[in-house]
Parts: structure tokens; sequence; C-alpha cells
């Protein structure tokens, strides 16, 4: 199987039947993975002071899972859908909001610097080995700012030589036409390890829910389907690592796609409307070592992103529309490990580059230019340059550790039809931090950080239409202190933080008296709030694990809208929590787990409660030779809470799954 | 209206009992205290209220909060509807005394006929006659207006019947053929539509007025010098905004570009005919006053209006330094005074009652020109009166 080419899965399927692996071996596949930490050999959630957490996602792998309700399962962070698998998903972690979060894949931004919302309902995660969380800060090494936390999802690392053969087969039926494959092999050729991993998923998502104003007869509510909402995507990464004598070089090719249909507010089996999304990711990585304590990492990646929006019939309301949106960029970045006993340090040198462009595919010239002056949509291409320099210096004595982040921004905006409307700003972050290890098992921590989110493209020169650009936003300002105990024994976990966070000129979106929407730096928000996650395991059988959060996302200031101030934030809930017990027996497992999320609104006057989410779900798995077989029930009880006033849920899903792995 | 409790301290969020920390009012309002009503029509950041004022001193908010901003209130007699523009494509009625309690079944009867799946996008509703029972509704998102019967209290009841504009969208080819029909007037008995055709959401110059005849509901042919039933020719584009005084009907034309455009086109609404009597200002909002006086603002930019007086030889002049280059957000007149909506003084959301009697050959000062104001929780887009 060493040259395993994609379209030859189904031969592949066969011969890995045929290799079935041993009962042992199995044994050791189908351990119990703890979502706790270990410490990484590179960057890794635990290489400075903070609310980090890693998890090792071979567990969750175990059952259907996205990566949504994965991280919802997580203290501090709320996941906002659109309703259905592989839909739009946007993780807020402490309150923060879409933009806010910065999400990577193997060091890559998926937000991209332009600073979009990431969008993680299109991502998968067969093929995912670990998932970091930084609640409050990001590394130097993946940002030089992060105002709302940051979420590194890791695919298997390859630093075994040479590699062994070893790979993994999954094949998922659910609810509303969902289905989803995936494979993975990781084989040696050519003094290369390489990992090669595709997941296909797709779901037509055609939940029932109660419709207000149905097409068939608006005056009488009814139950129906949910009318063009499906989703189908694939992901591919091809990953190869070669270690010469005392080098590494690392090479990555990752590549996505997502064919979503767009439900509209009027539920009608004639929406056609659709938008595809491709995005194609090369990445390499060149480690050097000088002496035993120093070492070099040089990252250079190039993307590049287009998504056509189809809208012929012009059914989602924003008129007829065939528009192609395309980014291409890359990023150079040098990043320096020193290492001197009691005191480490990484410094990083970061450049990167994206531009935007747009192609309206139904407009003439001519429209296009019309459409451009009257401030529906140009054509017109931007860039934004961005480079970075920042140090990390950790210092340990005597149980106590002491850790100092900071960075330079510089960032260049261009509008590359124009030569005036360039802008160039600079920008400074910092943090420190300070921990205590006890023998007694307990850790304590306390951060304070200055972080910014500079504005994005779309806020600066406008988005697709839809908004007027204002060149004058200032980024938002966020000041975070974090606070934080750890518990650790045999049997027993228990982790605790206290975080507030006040962002200043937070960016909103406001209205003209002729209906145009421009974005300004228009309030400040206090973000507080309380976490804890707990986990106990008796004895190796029974496992119980808790994340509880409680938070305050008030608004201290609204230039425009006074009567908000004092309010919650919309969209983010007041307290949410997940409970999971766990009972392993001989090859059987069963997992009950609840996502309770409350005290949330809609919108920003608080004047309609979000609804309350209570989720019941049920898991049971089954060992038998080298296949294992599994059934989830999620929301048992059809709760179908909704993130989005406008959006409906699906409710009561049923998932089989079966996998293999050799 | 619920009420919430903001968690404040750290200290209480020990306390899970505070976690959901909501209280609830289920007293319905039910009375407006005070006379000389208005009806605020506001919206916020994705939401929208009514509020009632006397413009004086007095507001009640809180009514009506809908989780879109897309809503328009029109005024009849003891009763108001309230409008449910794009994608909402519903109008409920209210009685005065009980504002919060709508009389149609749900959330009002639907503007989209059974089996129409594209949004009827209803924009004006305007009254036939005095008996209040019968409205005009134009649906900019389709090609037929309705006209409905607003005492009906069964949804078969409610249309009474459609009135086909599909045949106005030529001369110019339209790829969407929908006439945009936007605002309806009632006078001497037509209904008066006007049309944007816009294509593809560009003004086009094949505006027009549509006259209908409210006895008949045959359309009333204006050119009979051309073949054909035809409607009123506009020379300028994209009308949104207009004040009816008399038989007199001025028309503002709002087009976007590097620098924004329109005027002020006058309409005969007795022998239909037409003049442009300003073309160097884009027009975003219009009053007339019952003594005839036209108000109207411009849109020189995002949030960049200012206030002008059209004068009776069709010039204008400004109306004061104070109310130049802000953010006007409606105009309306009940009586002699103008009502005027804004946030931009002290970032306030308000609602300023001007004199509308001055002499406004020369310009104003704050204080000379300002009545009174009340501040709203929303921000006013538009306001109607009760009789």
């Amino acid at each position: 199987m060493k040259y395993l080419r994609l379209q030859y899965i189904c031969v592949f399927i066969t011969v890995f039947a045929i290799g079935a692996p041993t009962a042992a071996q199995l044994n050791e596949i189908l351990d119990t993975v703890h979502v706790t930490a270990k410490s990484e050999p590179e960057i890794s959630a635990h290489d400075f002071i903070g609310s980090h957490q890693s998890i090792n996602l071979e567990s969750s792998q175990q059952h259907f899972t996205t990566l949504s309700s994965l991280l919802e399962q997580q203290s501090g962070i709320e996941i906002q859908t659109i309703g259905g698998l592989g839909q739009y998903a946007s993780p807020v972690i402490r309150g923060s909001n879409g933009k806010q979060v910065l999400v990577f894949w193997d060091g890559l931004l998926i937000n991209g610097i332009s600073g979009s919302s990431a969008d993680i309902g299109s991502l998968g995660l067969s093929h995912a080995h670990s998932l970091d969380i930084y609640r409050s800060l990001a590394p130097i090494e993946l940002s030089a700012s992060s105002v709302g936390g940051v979420i590194h999802i890791k695919s298997q690392d390859l630093n075994t030589s040479p590699i062994k053969n070893y790979g993994a087969f999954s094949l998922t039926a659910g609810s509303y036409g969902a289905h989803q494959m995936s494979l993975r092999q990781a084989f040696e050729h050519f003094d290369f390890n390489w990992l090669v991993a595709g997941e296909y998923t797709e779901a037509e998502n055609d939940f029932e829910y109660l419709e207000a104003r149905p097409v068939s007869n608006p005056n009488h509510p009814t139950y129906e389907s949910r009318h063009n909402n499906a989703a189908a995507q694939y992901n591919v990464l091809l990953k190869g690592q070669r270690q010469f004598d005392s080098h590494q070089f690392n090479l990555a090719l990752q590549s996505n796609h997502s064919d979503r249909e767009l439900s509209a507010k009027i539920n009608t089996p004639t929406n056609q409307a659709e938008i595809s999304s491709t995005s194609n990711h090369l990445q390499a990585n060149w480690l050097i070592p000088w002496g035993q304590n120093n070492r070099s990492e040089i990252i250079t990646s190039l993307e590049q992103q287009t998504q056509l929006f189809d809208d012929r019939h012009s059914t989602v309301g924003l008129g007829s529309q065939l528009n192609e949106y395309q980014s291409q960029g890359y990023k150079l970045q040098g990043n320096q490990y020193f290492d001197f006993k009691t005191i480490e340090s990484v410094s990083t040198l970061r450049i990167q580059s994206e531009k935007t462009q747009t192609d309206y595919k139904l407009l003439t010239d001519e429209e296009i230019n019309a459409q451009c002056t009257a401030g529906r949509g140009c054509k017109s291409p931007y860039r934004r340059l961005q480079a970075d320099l920042g140090t990390r210096l950790s210092y340990r004595k005597n149980q106590f550790e002491y850790s100092l982040q900071a960075a330079l921004l510089e960032i260049q905006n261009h509008n590359l039809t124009s030569d005036s409307d360039s802008n160039t700003t600079h920008h400074n972050t910092w943090s420190i931090g300070v921990s205590r290890y006890f023998d007694s098992g307990i850790s304590v921590f306390y951060s304070f950080s200055e972080q910014l989110r500079v504005p994005s493209t779309y806020e600066l020169f406008g988005d697709r239409g839809l908004s007027k650009g204002n060149d004058e936003l200032k980024p938002e300002q966020a000041l975070s202190h974090d606070i934080g105990l750890r518990f650790q024994n045999s049997k027993l976990e228990y982790v605790t933080s206290i975080y507030l966070r006040d962002v200043t000129d937070a960016i909103h979106s406001e209205t003209d008296s002729s209906g145009v929407l421009r974005y300004d730096n228009l309030g400040k928000t206090q973000h507080l709030g309380w976490e804890h996650t707990f986990t106990y395991q008796p004895f190796y059988m029974l496992s119980f694990s808790a994340n509880v959060t409680l938070q305050s996302n008030e608004i201290i200031e609204d230039e425009r809208f006074s009567i908000y101030e004092g309010k919650q934030v919309a969209g983010y809930s007041q307290i949410y929590s997940y409970t999971e017990l766990q009972y392993l027996m001989n090859s059987w497992d069963f997992s009950l787990s609840h996502t309770f999320e409350d005290g949330g609104y809609y919108r920003n006057s608080n004047a309609l409660a979000k609804d309350t989410k209570k989720q019941w779900n049920l898991s049971v798995g089954k060992n038998l030779n080298t296949w294992r077989f599994s059934l989830d029930v999620l929301d048992i009880t059809n709760n179908a809470a909704r993130d989005y006033v406008e959006y409906p849920e699906p409710g009561r899903q049923i998932y089989f799954k079966t996998q293999t792995k050799w | 209206m619920k009420q919430t409790k903001i968690l404040k301290p750290l200290g209480l969020l020990l306390s899970a009992s505070l976690l959901v920390a909501c209280g609830s009012d289920d007293s319905t309002k039910n009375l407006i205290p005070f006379e000389g009503l208005a009806i605020v029509q506001s919206t916020a950041q994705g939401e929208s209220q009514l509020e009632f004022t006397d413009g004086k001193t007095e507001i009640e908010s809180g009514y009506n909060i809908k989780e879109a901003t897309d809503y328009a209130v029109f005024t009849q007699g003891e009763y108001f509807y309230h409008l449910g523009r794009f994608n909402i494509d519903t109008l409920q009625k209210y009685h005065i005394d009980s504002p919060e309690a709508g009389i149609f079944p749900n959330d009002g009867y639907s503007l989209r006929d059974s089996g129409e799946s594209t949004s009827a996008n209803p924009h004006r509703l305007a009254f036939v006659g005095d008996s209040a029972n019968t409205g005009v509704i134009t649906r900019y998102g389709l090609t037929e207006a309705w006209v409905v019967n607003l005492d009906a209290t069964d949804s078969e009841d409610f249309l009474i019947q459609t009135l086909d504009l599909s045949n106005h969208t030529a001369p110019s080819s339209e790829t969407d053929a929908k006439p945009e029909m936007s605002m309806a007037f009632i006078h001497d008995e037509k209904l008066f539509i006007s049309l944007q055709n816009l294509d593809n959401w560009a003004p086009t110059s094949n505006a027009k007025v549509v006259v209908f005849d409210t006895n008949t509901w045959e359309e009333v042919d204006t050119d009979a010098s051309t073949d054909g039933t035809q409607a009123i020719s506009l020379t300028l584009m994209n009308h949104q905004s207009s004040a009816l005084v008399g038989d007199q009907l001025y028309l503002g034309s709002l087009v976007y570009g590097e620098t924004n455009t329109g005027g002020i086109e006058l309409v005969d609404l007795s022998t239909y005919s037409t003049e442009v009597i300003i073309d160097d200002k884009a027009i975003s909002k219009m009053a007339a006053t019952k003594e005839g006086n036209i108000f109207f603002s411009d849109y020189a930019s995002w949030e960049n209006n200012s206030l002008y007086k059209l004068n009776s030889d069709n010039t204008y002049q400004l109306v004061s330094a104070d109310f130049e280059g802000i953010n006007i957000t409606t105009l309306a007149s009940p009586d002699m005074n103008l009502w005027l909506g804004t946030n931009s003084f002290g970032g306030e959301n308000q609602v300023y009652r001007l004199d509308g009697t001055l002499d406004y050959s020369q310009t104003h000062e704050f204080n000379d020109l300002v009545l009174s104001s009340v501040t709203t929780s929303f921000k006013p887009i538009q306001i109607s009166f009760m009789d």
C-alpha cells in the first residue's frame, strides 16, 4: 500500500479487510484516551501560561462527532450554527465573536489574515489527531494577537523514524441523509514518512420544523421539511516528513471543498441558492537544530481559496447573483528557539499577505462599475500585508514559572485599483503570566494581557455589496485577566479559572437613513466568567466528567443605543454545561451526556430569550475483532434549540458508525 | 416585557440561583396615557419596536418588539397597522387601547398568496376612503398590489382583489420583470402607485406613477394621446420619498453614485403632468405640514443629511446650520410642525418637533427652531400619527 492514491479507495478497503489487525492491536486502538494534556515537542497548549487545553481526539473518533459538537463540550466555548450537518458553524470562546476567534489547522489560519469569521462547519475531524484550545491568548508561533482565543487542530505527528504502516477507515450513516466516509493511511516511502487522509461528508439536512409561514398556505403554520439545506464536503490531507542527519523537513498539502445549499427565510423547494468553497494549502517546514538547546524553524505556505455564491434566481434576498470570491496568500515565518536551563525563549518573525477579489459573473463591466459607485459591491481587489515580530520568554525556578510574550505588528491594507487607498498601521501586544506548582498536585496561574483584533478588510473596504467600507476603523482592544487552579491525582482532575476581559472600540455595524450599512467602533463590552472542568474516574470502567461555565458578557457602552448598556451581548448563554457518564463493559461502552445552555438572548435589547438548550445524547459502542460499531442518538428529546432565531435546528438525530484500524 | 439583571459582581457567579437572572413582567401594556399620539417605528441592531409619544414630554417604549428591522407602521382612526416587509410579508392590526393585542390571527395576515415563494416585500399601506376597512398594499417584490379588507376576521376574506402592474416594466427590459411598486396615495377617489422599475437593483429611467379608479379598480389612462392605458412617466429615477399637498404630489429621487444624484419631481394628480423642480440634490426624506410647507433632507453621503425647506418658487433653503450634515432618519408632520428623527445630537436617538411656521427665507438657530424633543429607545425611522 505504499503507492496509495485516493482513487484506489475501493481496492484499499478490500486490502485492509484482509490485513486485519490482531486482538492485541485492537486493544491498543480502542484504549480510552483521556481528554487531558500531554506535552508536545512543538507548539503546545502548555508552553505558556493561561487557560489552555489539549484534547487527544482518538477517543472522540470512536463515535460519530463533529468539530462543533466536540468544542461545545468544553468549558468556555459555544458554537453558533445555522442548522444541519456541514452547514455554517462558528465558535465563540468566552463571549468573543466569530471574528475574534482564530482557528488554525496545522498552523494554517482558517480565518485568513483578512479577518473573516472562521467557519468550522466544513472542517472534518477524521484526520485530526489533537486539538489545542487557547482561551485567552495565542502563542506567538501561531499569531501575534488574539482577542477571542485560538483553536488549533493538529493532524497526526509523523515524528517517528521510520514510521510503521497503519491506517483507519470509517463509514457513517445518519439521520436526514447524512453519510460520512473517512480513510487514513501512514506509510514510509523515499525516506519520507507519509500520511494521507481523506474525509467525505454529505447530509440532506431536510429535518422537520414548525414553519410559521409555509409557502403552501402562509396563514396556517405547519410542520414541514427544511428545503435547500444540504451540504457536502471533502477534506484531503497529504503530509510528509523526512529526517535528515540533523534536520527535519515537513511538507503538507491540504485540500477542502464544500457545496452548501443556502436555505432562505421563505422555506421553498424552488430555492436553488448555494455556495461552493474550495481551498488549497501547501506548507513546508524545515527544522534545524543548533546544538542541544537551540533550534530554528522555517515555515512557508501558500494558500488559495475560491468561493462561488450562486443565487441566480434571487431567492435569498440579495438580487440575482453569481459571484466568485477569490483569495490568494502566502506566509513566510521563522521561529528561533533557545533553551538555557531555566530560561526558554522563542522568537518569531512572520510575513503574511492575502489578496482578495470578486468576480461578478452575471454583470458586464459597465454594470459592475455602476454597482460599485452605488456602494453595492466592487470588483476591485484588496491586499493585506502583515508583518509581525514577537518573543516569548519563560523562566522557571523553585516551582514558579514566569512568562512574558510581546509582539509588534505592521499591517498594510491596499486597494489595488487605487494607489491612494493604502494605509499602514502599527500595533503591539503583550502578555505576562506567573504560575506556581505544588507537590500536592495543585498548580495555580495568573496571566494579564493586552491584545487586539485588526478590522477585517471587509469591514474596512465593504463587504461584497452588503456593507459600505469604513477605512477609519480602529482595532478592537482587549485587556484580559485570567486566573486559574488545577488539581490532579490518579482518579480526579479539577480545573477552574476566572477571567475578566474588557473590550474597547468594539466594531459593530450600523445602518443610516437609507438603510446603507457600515461598520464603526461603537462600544465597550466586559466579559466575566468562571469555568470548571471536573473529571472523576473511580475505577477503570466508570468515568464522569463535567464542564460548567458561568459568564456575563455585558455591554458597557454603546454609542448608538444607550439602552443596550447593562444588557447582555446577544448570542451568548450565561450558563452552559456539559456532563457525561461513561461506562465500559467487556467489549461494550456506553455514554450518556447532557448539554445545557441558558440565559442568552437573540438581540442586544435582551427582549427575547434564546432557546434553552437541554440536549441529551446517548452513545453505545461495540468492539468486535478488528471492527468497531457505534450508535449515537443526539438530542434524544428533540429539543432543537436555535442558536439564531431565524434558523431552525435539526433536533433528534441518529448516527451509526462502523470503523476499523490496522 | 422581560427585564434583565446583569451578573455584575464576580460574587454573584458563585450563586447558581442567579445564573439566569431574568424576571418577567407578564402584564400587557394596554393604555397609552397621553393624547396627540404619534407612533414611532424604531430600529436597532437586528431588532425593532414601536414607541408611542406626544413629541413633547411623554414616551412609552418597548411595544411590538421584533427580531427584525424591516417593519413599518400606518395609522387610521383608532387603529394602527404593523407591516412586515422583506421576507416577513405580514400585516397585523391593533387598536390603540390594546397596542400589543393583535386583532388578526397569528402574527397577522400573510401578504403572500398560497404557493408564492417570493417575498411580497410590502412597502406601503394606503387607506381607501374614510370607512377604514379597505386598504391598498404595494408589494415591492411582486407584480400585483393588493386591495385588502382591513376588517377581515378570516384570511379567506382578507384579499379583495389584486391590481396587476406587470405590464408597466415596459418599455425598458428588466431582468426581474417586477415594477418595484413603492409608494401609494389616495386622492380624489383615485389610487396612485409609484414604480421604481429597478433593473437588477439599479435605477432606470422607467420610473412611473400608475393610476387606478378606487371605485372600479380599473386602471386610469393618463395619456389619451397614446394608444393603450398609460401611466404617468417620470423623469427622475428611484423615487423613495414623497409629500402630498392638495393635488400636488412631490416625489423625492435618490440615485446612489460616487456623487449621489436625484431631485424632486412634482406630479399634478389632476392633470397628470410632471415637472422636475429640483435636480441638484439626492433626496432622502420628505414631509409636508398641514399648511403646505414642504421640508426635505438630502443624502450627501453615509449619515450626512441636511434639512431644507422647499420654497414656493421651487428653490430651497437650508433650515438650520444645526441640522446640516447630520443623520436625519425620518421626517413627518401631523399639523403645522415638522417632526424629525435623528441620532446625531449627543448620540441619543431622538425625535424633534420643529416649528414649521417660521419664515424660512433664512436659516434659524437650534433654540428658535426646536419646540420640543423626546428620546426614543431605538433609532426612529418612521413616524405615523393617530387622528
